[in-house]
């Protein structure tokens, strides 16, 4: 199973958990995939000052982004997880390049840690030193953040238009089981009907 | 008359609107918890504004013909209905992408008529009105047209043109107009102790607190039969 995810994003972070706790009770090799989410992010608009001259539209978007937010920290207290959001949503380039070039085998460890220094310690996932010493803590070599760097911001560009032109994803947390796309850990229960042998 | 969005003598709102996808595969649900609880939930319509933030589309035999959306609020619609239609299948329903976004005020105004004047009647609306206008075989702008939704749902629709065009329209208004400052923005959206949560994937979590909060709380989950 093909799991797409970004580690700004809070409903990601949140998957994280039930996700390796589901793969592990089915028996299942999860494939951990970079995807930069470019979906307005809750942080940024939560951010956003009321103002007099907000239309319909800003307005329902300030307040979806104020009640989702609340919702995460909900359900982070219910998986006893903790979850800080900043103040400005940071972008995670770098760190998802990274991602996108570790050995599959390799990618959980380094997914887990990353979003953990995402939420719970506010680490720059942009900042190639932070990310290489990421790296290292994993026990992985730092200089792949170099080689990362070479690349440049059009590859991760490259890489999302890849991954929506062949998987459809267009938010993350995205599951890609046997050719279908399922967007959130609720769709968890149907994932697991699909695996024969499973209790659903 | 007024309707305070977060305060009703049940200890569960529900605001749902019929042009909404999620609305529909939610409707199931939500009723078979009312049912498993033995609760009488406080049902509302919430006639979503879609233009005003996901930007307006019609379409005519399957092509789009008018659009002022982006590619990526495409990428998401698209997905949203084949995710809502894959469920509604799960259900045994059929559900059609629509070919306009549709004024739903009228057959909202009927939802809260129902609950109103005879709300033991509000399952067999839902059981009419909601698969139906999914199968694109509900013109719910059409006054007659919504009457009969009435009808089929063995409601008296004695006064109602008279409440859809008076005190209905008003409290429909009212409401609608004071949503967003509650708090509120989408459908179907849940509302229990002054807490708002958007999304059946929180019936385990209404569940377990309606329930009594008994044991651990449960995360998100579409769940399915």
């Amino acid at each position: 199973m093909r799991v797409y995810v970004d580690f700004k994003s809070p409903a990601a972070y949140l998957a994280l958990k039930p996700t390796m706790q589901f793969a592990q009770r089915l028996g299942l090799a999860l494939q951990w995939q970079a995807f930069n989410s470019t979906q307005p992010t809750d942080n940024e608009a939560v951010a956003e000052d009321k103002s007099a001259a907000e239309d319909k539209g800003a307005v329902h978007r300030r307040v979806r982004a104020k009640a989702r937010r609340q919702t995460h920290l909900r359900y982070a207290d219910v998986q006893g997880v903790n979850m800080s959001f900043r103040a400005k949503t940071g972008s995670t380039d770098l760190a998802l390049m990274v991602l996108d070039r570790l050995a599959v085998a390799d990618r959980q460890q380094f997914v887990v840690a990353a979003f953990e220094a995402y939420w719970c310690t506010s680490l720059d996932l942009n900042a190639p030193q932070q990310v290489a010493s990421l790296l290292q803590k994993c026990g992985f070599a730092p200089e792949l953040v170099a080689q990362v760097r070479l690349s440049g911001n059009a590859s991760m560009e490259a890489l999302n238009s890849a991954v929506q032109q062949a998987d459809g994803v267009v938010d993350v947390p995205a599951y890609i089981v046997r050719g279908e796309i399922f967007i959130g850990r609720e769709h968890l229960p149907w994932i697991e009907s699909i695996y024969p042998g499973s209790k659903a | 008359m007024s309707i305070e969005p977060l305060k009703s003598a049940s200890p569960l709102i529900v605001y749902v609107d019929v042009k909404s996808p999620y609305a529909f595969v939610a409707i199931e649900p939500t009723l078979a918890l009312e049912r498993e609880l033995g609760l009488q939930f406080d049902w509302r319509p919430l006639t979503l504004d879609i233009p005003s933030y996901l930007g307006s589309a019609r379409k005519k035999a399957g092509k789009v013909v008018e659009s002022n959306r982006s590619p990526s609020q495409w990428l998401g619609i698209r997905y949203a209905y084949k995710d809502a239609r894959r469920y509604a299948q799960r259900q045994g329903h059929i559900l059609k992408g629509t070919e306009k976004i549709w004024d739903s005020s009228a057959i909202n105004i009927a939802l809260l008529w129902v609950t109103l004047r005879q709300r033991d009647r509000l399952p067999a609306f839902f059981a009419h009105v909601f698969p139906t206008f999914w199968r694109r075989e509900l013109d719910i702008e059409d006054t007659g047209v919504v009457e009969d939704c009435l009808d089929k749902a063995d409601v008296s629709k004695v006064g109602f043109r008279e409440f859809l065009f008076g005190e209905g329209r008003a409290l429909h208004d009212e409401l609608t107009a004071n949503l967003h400052g509650a708090g509120i923005y989408g459908v179907p959206t849940y509302v229990f102790d002054q807490q708002i949560l958007f999304g059946r994937e929180h019936i385990p979590y209404i569940r377990w607190h309606l329930g009594g909060r008994q044991g651990h709380a449960p995360d998100i989950a579409y769940e399915i039969s």
